[in-house]
């Protein structure tokens, strides 16, 4: 497959596409900012659409997620590949805000503000939101990105042509370029896992069960039961994209 | 540019075929379940203890090939290719145990209330008083039930 000199077309694309966000954006500005209203379109029927839930009270920041995801899915080792990864926010006395992620946690975690000035410190492990509404899928050019009937969001590898444009969108920072195969990656839920009715390998991993996998539609799973015992929020929800991580307890210095 | 496949379009603007690529690639994590059929005693052990939640790979490493092929080696000696990470350094239990305040999730002066019990592992029972000799956490703490 040969895509060269399409730039001219790329970058009409990408001027649609700014323009279609900053329209989202405005309307949703007007809705409250309420995990459940972000959350738009469930599409109906049997089908599973999964989703995530992550107590950031639970997290103890040992990293297992990001190890283990790293280790599943065979993404690179060195430490700016990640799939899933975790982040220390220390909120200092002076009102500072420090963020921190010595190789995304896989190594875990040592303190590195004494206990005198820190105001508060918690762990926010990130990985890829599996927006409903994906800016990610929605700008790819090809067609190679795009949200499985499960309401996951995949890559097709080999249509991937390896622009970037994806890398870009994401609001989350959730996707990178594989330095051996040219194309872009992202967490896949582990979707070879999940088809075979196991967890993704970053919950199986987790010790305090601080993350939880489920099915949204299934109202009487852990998720949704999560979902309605705390009060969660997403990431950047004036975006609209329509994520369906949701996190307990997320402070608002978290970006 | 033949950029149609036979199957591009049949969920929506994607290539339907990748579905099942992604959906077969290999597992790595095999899960706890599977290693209890062989090792009871460390998965009993663990039923009742502290770490009762913990799955055996989060410390011993992706086993889903040791779990297939383990079973077909009767002595002791698993090839290198099928032996798990045995992590005794004190170093891998402070990844999760170390004082952190990150950790602790409810502070003030009577009650700390954490996610996990903390130490500073770099005073809790360094070494031995009389011997000098260094201790790892496992010199006293049982890993599978702590
Ligand atoms: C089919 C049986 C079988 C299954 C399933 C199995 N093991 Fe093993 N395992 C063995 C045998 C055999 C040995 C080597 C003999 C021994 O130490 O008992 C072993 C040894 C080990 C050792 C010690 C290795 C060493 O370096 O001394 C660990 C740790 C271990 N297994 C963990 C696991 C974990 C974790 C799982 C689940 C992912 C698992 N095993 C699943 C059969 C199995
Ligand atoms: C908290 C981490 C941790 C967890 C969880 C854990 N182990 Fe272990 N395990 C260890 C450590 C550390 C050793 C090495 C102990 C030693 O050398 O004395 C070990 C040793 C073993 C051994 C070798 C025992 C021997 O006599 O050589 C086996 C088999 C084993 N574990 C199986 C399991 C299984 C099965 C599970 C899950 C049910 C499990 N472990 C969960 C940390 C863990
Ligand atoms: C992946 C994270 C993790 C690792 C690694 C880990 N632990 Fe734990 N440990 C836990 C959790 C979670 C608990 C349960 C905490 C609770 O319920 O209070 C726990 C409980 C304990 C307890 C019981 C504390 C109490 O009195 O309630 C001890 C002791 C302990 N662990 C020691 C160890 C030792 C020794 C190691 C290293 C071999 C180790 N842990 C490795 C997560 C971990
Ligand atoms: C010399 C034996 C010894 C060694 C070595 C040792 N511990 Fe302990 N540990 C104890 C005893 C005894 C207690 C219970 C009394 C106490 O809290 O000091 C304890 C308590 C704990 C607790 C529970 C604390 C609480 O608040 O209830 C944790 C967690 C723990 N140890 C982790 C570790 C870790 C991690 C290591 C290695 C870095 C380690 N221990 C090494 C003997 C030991």
């Amino acid at each position: 497959m040969k895509l060269i000199n399409k730039n001219a077309n790329r970058r009409s694309f990408l001027k649609a596409g700014l323009f279609l966000a900053g329209g989202a954006a405005a309307t949703t500005l007007l809705k409250p900012y309420n995990a459940i209203a972000v959350v738009p379109e469930e599409p109906k029927g049997e089908k599973p659409w999964y989703g995530i839930g992550i107590d950031i009270d639970k997290c103890i920041g040992c990293g297992s997620c990001a190890k283990s995801c790293k280790i599943e899915n065979d993404v690179p080792m060195e430490p700016f590949f990640f799939r899933s990864w975790v982040e220390q926010y220390t909120i200092l006395n002076d009102g500072s805000v420090k963020v921190e992620s010595p190789n995304g946690g896989l190594d875990g975690f040592t303190q590195s503000v004494p206990d005198k000035d820190v105001f508060k410190s918690f762990f926010v492990p990130k990985m890829c939101n599996h927006c409903s509404k994906s800016p990610c899928t929605q700008v790819c050019p090809v067609g190679a990105t795009f949200e499985s009937p499960e309401g996951v969001v995949l890559i097709d590898e080999k249509y991937c042509i390896g622009c970037r444009y994806c890398i870009q969108a994401c609001p989350y920072g959730c996707r990178y370029l594989h330095p051996k195969k040219k194309v872009a990656d992202k967490c896949t839920l582990c979707y070879h896992r999940i088809k075979k009715g196991m967890q993704p390998a970053c919950f199986a991993n987790c010790p305090t069960g601080a993350r939880i996998f489920g099915d949204l539609h299934d109202k009487k799973s852990e998720l949704v039961r999560f979902l309605k015992d705390h009060t969660c929020m997403v990431l950047k929800p004036h975006m609209n994209t329509g994520a369906k991580l949701f996190y307990n307890s997320l402070s608002a210095e978290v970006r | 540019m033949h950029l149609s496949s036979s199957s591009f379009g049949k969920y929506g603007h994607y290539r339907a075929f990748a579905l099942n690529e992604i959906a077969g690639k290999k597992i790595k994590y095999a899960g706890e379940a599977s290693c209890v059929v062989c090792h009871k005693s460390e998965a009993n052990h663990k039923k009742k203890g502290d770490h009762a939640r913990l799955s055996c790979e989060i410390c011993h490493g992706a086993g889903s090939r040791h779990a297939s092929y383990a079973g077909n080696f009767k002595s002791k000696n698993l090839p290198d290719s099928l032996l798990l990470n045995k992590p005794v350094e004190r170093q891998f239990c402070a990844r999760c145990h170390q004082d952190n305040l990150a950790r602790v999730k409810i502070k003030c002066d009577t009650i700390n209330f954490s996610a996990v019990k903390l130490v500073n592992t770099k005073d809790h029972n360094v070494a031995d008083e009389d011997t000098r000799l260094p201790y790892k956490c496992i010199d006293c703490h049982n890993p599978h039930m702590p």
